[in-house]
């Protein structure tokens, strides 16, 4: 255990509610799959591999999957007899990483546009484009479920 | 329906394509508790500032990453895209796994060795998940050869200058 922590026990409200924010990262997973593997295929081009700025892209990229990933951690974590302050702070962090991240690749990917001229690759840009839509869009209902739980959890 | 990339018969692609998937499934919950861990510790006073921690967290960030590459590309695919690259994503993402997990275990070593009693639990916890990871990524890579042949060997070699791109 962390050092300092004590368990803390949730309310059968408390579980529905991390429950409904589980539920949201399960849609989550398949977006950020889609834009991984656009991302590699990015990669590995002939027209895009050698793109500046392509090894923060991807590395920005790796961050957000991590994100999402953490953040699914420690909601199995919370369901198995793990949830403590510690935990809870760890949460937020993790969506964090997500959303901090999700901005680096934006801002990250129209430096590697600015490189790419080939056809192929700028279909691809598009296509990622469009998936980190998708992906904005599915953080911000995550942070309305996870703040629908901290506030349940705080009263 | 699913395009065909490797000149084999689609059903038994598609079989193949469907057990990389679900053994990569197999490991999934353990790369997302360590991703947890990991998050969490940052914030154990005897560890936020250990050597590792930071490459460490980067080994993990790229075991996630290429759990979701291979199965965002078997996803496409069995959807029906025509991935052109198809091949070389499948065998650039599963093996950098390759990688990335052999960088794994050193790195965690490192980054915990000075660690204080309560961070135990979630150190011994770590290393049963990097097991799971580990037979994970061993079995997805025994069945990506299997369906790729030789032609597995003639790919990585084109891709390994990418591959070797460095964590910063």
């Amino acid at each position: 255990m962390f050092p300092n922590t004590e368990l803390l026990n949730m309310s059968v409200d408390q579980q529905r509610y991390l429950l409904d924010w589980w539920n949201t990262t399960e849609s989550a997973k398949s977006v950020v799959k889609h834009l991984v593997s656009l991302v590699n295929e990015l990669r590995l081009h002939s027209e895009s591999s050698h793109a500046d700025g392509m090894i923060l892209f991807y590395r920005a990229v790796s961050e957000v999957s991590y994100g999402y990933a953490g953040t699914r951690g420690c909601i199995r974590r919370a369901f198995n007899d793990e949830y403590s302050e510690a935990l809870r702070k760890n949460m937020t962090m993790c969506h964090g990483f997500a959303s901090k991240f999700s901005v680096d690749t934006k801002v990250l990917l129209e430096r590697v546009a600015k490189q790419i001229t080939g056809p192929s690759a700028l279909e691809l840009i598009h296509r990622i484009r469009e998936v980190l839509k998708e992906n904005d869009a599915m953080l911000h209902e995550m942070e309305i479920k996870a703040h629908a739980f901290y506030e349940k959890a705080s009263h | 329906m699913t395009v065909t990339f490797i000149g084999i018969d689609p059903n038994q692609q598609n079989d193949y394509l469907d057990a990389i998937d679900a053994a990569l499934e197999k490991g999934m919950s353990a790369k997302e508790v360590v991703c947890s861990i990991t998050t969490g510790f940052r914030r154990v006073p005897s560890m936020r500032v250990a050597p590792g921690l930071n490459t460490y967290h980067a080994s993990v960030a790229d075991i996630g990453y290429g759990f979701d590459a291979v199965q965002g590309t078997i996803r496409r695919i069995r959807q029906g895209e025509s991935i052109d690259l198809a091949k070389e994503m499948l065998v650039f993402d599963l093996d950098t796994l390759r990688i990335s997990e052999k960088q794994l275990r050193p790195n965690f070593e490192l980054a915990v060795k000075r660690a204080n009693p309560d961070a135990f639990y979630l150190i011994e916890q770590s290393r049963y998940l990097h097991r799971q990871i580990f037979e994970a990524i061993k079995e997805a890579i025994r069945l990506g050869r299997a369906l790729l042949g030789p032609e597995w060997e003639t790919i990585r070699a084109k891709i390994v200058e990418i591959q070797a791109i460095p964590r910063l």
